[in-house]
């Protein structure tokens, strides 16, 4: 480790992206263990955004806080959670990097070990966005576009989560890509499906996990797309919006083909062409 | 001008009048109060702080909380709550740090337990509902209190031994603190809310009429979640959670404490985990209201400690 204190992995992603799948496929290879888990006892990797870790931790009540007020206080949070772990510990990100009205890093640098951004294509993020909003696919490429979208469950109270503001697509990309101080390890989940052994042993080097490949193998196996939407057709998945049908969808690359019109991908391709090309989703040309 | 209001079965006196408290119906001189609430500086640090948070820090006999926009707040010894307020702040955000944050640091010193949790009076005992906060612990507290079921405390129960040596609950203040989606579903015709700070949509309402103020012997409690199931259930608390469950609900603000503290915490551990109810409830996860949590409750209830 680089610092005593730097010791959280942000894995980090807009959302529909492979975060969820990554973080159990991660959490394999860090247990190390050769049979499925319940998909419902994952608490490996909370969300940074969860309320109950904010008020356990700050001693304070963050319902009866204003939202400048909480924000203030999260990388100072973040700061004592890095300083009194005794191991590397692990937050599922969704919002874009950004500092607070006080102009403080909301991901305190100095509390960090790494980050890990995930990327998809956005012509794949698109729909799945759509049904975990629930929402037409026109809306949640709308969404996507947005530069201060925010991703909120609260309805007008305290949710278990914050709110987080996403920015578009693009801006997401960037704002961890171009505005984190640091530098971020970015993951095409196209690349994670396709040939996951030399990404997978990049993380394991960067987390310092020391595994054989067959075991990188094993875990990958446990955490194949089917079994996890075989675990939430059979037991749900507590993880999955009220709104949706179904948490795990498809999982694929390139599903997008069947999904969308052609209105649809050259409304995301205008929105996003310059990311989409630095990440090869789009030829360069 | 100093008042003095009664609150946890103290005699508080403070400069800041604090509306929200009942006055105390027996004022005792300045000197005479359990609790003094003061004006004053508070300090940055702690020496010798034993614990350490971005917004709380203890030693042995001082422990400190702060919001920084609103106030500081010292609490010492059980006795003595030092209040700095924020350069600009209102009066409504001061008073809910003060009562739910500066004063919990004190009771936290004193020998007893405190737990986050409301408690309704049930028969002539007191059922508390324990979780975290916007839970669903008022709105519960409030659906009681519409059959009749008179509110003893709301957000923050004080728990001691009484002389037979009975877990008894002693009554908070008169109020709830609700959201504006479960006033629409409650719909209240009791009383007006309040916002209970600018910027925040979270409501205060004072509710005298429907309030206990003596201590009950705590009759069950009730650990109250969510999770992602259709039905409402109530289940035993089993196994290590006996004690897990009382441990996270008691820990908030906890400082250092001494072994006389430890002592009664352990006894009192003892008598809550063998309560006749000691039990969960697990509501569906997208339905902060439910009205099959209060019907759950109170057929559960009935049941179990017939009035």
């Amino acid at each position: 480790m680089s610092q005593s204190s730097s010791r959280i992995v942000w894995i980090v992603s807009y959302p529909k992206s492979g975060n969820t799948w990554f973080r159990i496929l991660l959490n394999y290879i860090i247990q190390g263990v050769d049979e499925e888990l319940d998909i419902n006892s994952l608490s490996f990797a909370p969300m940074a955004t969860q309320r109950k870790v904010f008020d356990q931790v700050a001693n304070l009540i963050s319902s009866e806080m204003t939202a400048e007020e909480i924000d203030d206080l999260r990388p100072d949070v973040y700061r004592h959670i890095a300083r009194t772990a005794k191991t590397l510990c692990y937050f599922k990100v969704h919002e874009a990097f950004r500092c607070t009205s006080r102009q403080k890093f909301l991901f305190p640098p100095d509390a960090t070990h790494a980050v890990i951004y995930l990327i998809r294509n956005p012509l794949d993020v698109a729909p799945s966005f759509a049904n975990h909003l629930c929402v037409s696919v026109d809306d949640a490429i709308f969404y996507m576009s947005q530069n201060f979208s925010l991703f909120d469950d609260s309805q007008g109270r305290p949710c278990d989560q914050f709110p987080q503001m996403l920015q578009s697509w693009s801006g997401h990309v960037k704002s961890w890509t171009k505005q984190w101080p640091g530098s971020a390890h970015v993951i095409r989940y196209e690349d994670l499906l396709l040939d996951p052994l030399p990404n997978l042993r990049h993380v394991a080097g960067l987390l310092n996990i020391e595994l054989s490949d067959e075991g990188i193998a094993k875990a990958y196996e446990l955490s194949q797309f089917d079994r996890l939407k075989n675990q939430e057709r059979e037991a749900g998945f507590r993880e999955k919006p009220n709104v949706c049908t179904s948490f795990f969808r498809r999982g694929q690359s390139g599903g997008w083909r069947e999904e969308l019109t052609t209105e649809q991908v050259s409304r995301i391709v205008v929105d996003h062409d310059s990311v989409m090309r630095d990440y090869g989703y789009l030829a360069k040309n | 001008m100093v008042y003095q209001y009664s609150v946890f079965g103290f005699v508080v006196s403070s400069p800041i009048p604090l509306p929200e408290l009942v006055p105390a119906s027996n004022p005792v001189g300045a000197d005479k109060a359990d609790i003094n609430i003061a004006l004053g500086t508070v300090p940055q640090t702690l020496d010798k702080a034993i614990i350490q948070t971005p917004g709380y820090m203890a030693s042995e006999d001082t422990s400190l909380v702060a919001l920084e926009s609103t106030a500081r707040c010292m609490a010492t010894q059980g006795c003595t709550l030092t209040v700095e307020p924020a350069p600009v702040v209102d009066e409504l955000s001061l008073r809910t740090f003060i009562l739910n944050s500066g004063l919990v640091a004190l009771l936290q010193q004193r020998l007893g337990m405190v737990l986050q949790a409301s408690a309704i009076r049930w028969g002539n005992a007191a059922v508390l509902i324990v979780a975290a906060s916007s839970a669903g612990k008022s709105t519960l507290a409030a659906q009681f209190s519409e059959l009749g079921h008179l509110i003893v405390t709301d957000e923050t129960a004080f728990l001691t031994l009484d002389a037979m040596g009975r877990l008894v609950v002693h009554p908070g203040y008169p109020a709830l603190k609700l959201w504006p989606d479960m006033l629409a579903q409650l719909k209240p015709s009791w009383t007006q809310p309040n916002a209970l700070r600018p910027g925040l949509d979270k409501t205060i309402m004072l509710v005298p009429e429907r309030f206990w103020h003596d201590p009950l012997p705590v009759a069950g409690m009730f650990f109250f979640r969510s999770a992602s199931e259709p039905e409402v259930r109530i289940i035993p608390v089993k196994g290590r959670d006996r004690f897990a469950f009382l441990a996270a609900a008691s820990s908030r603000l906890a400082g250092c404490k001494s072994l006389d503290q430890k002592k009664t915490q352990f006894a009192m551990t003892g008598l809550i985990s063998n309560l006749a109810v000691y039990h969960q409830i697990v509501r569906p996860i997208h339905l902060a209201y439910c009205e099959n949590v209060i019907k759950e409750s109170m057929r559960f209830l009935t049941e179990k400690l017939p009035i």
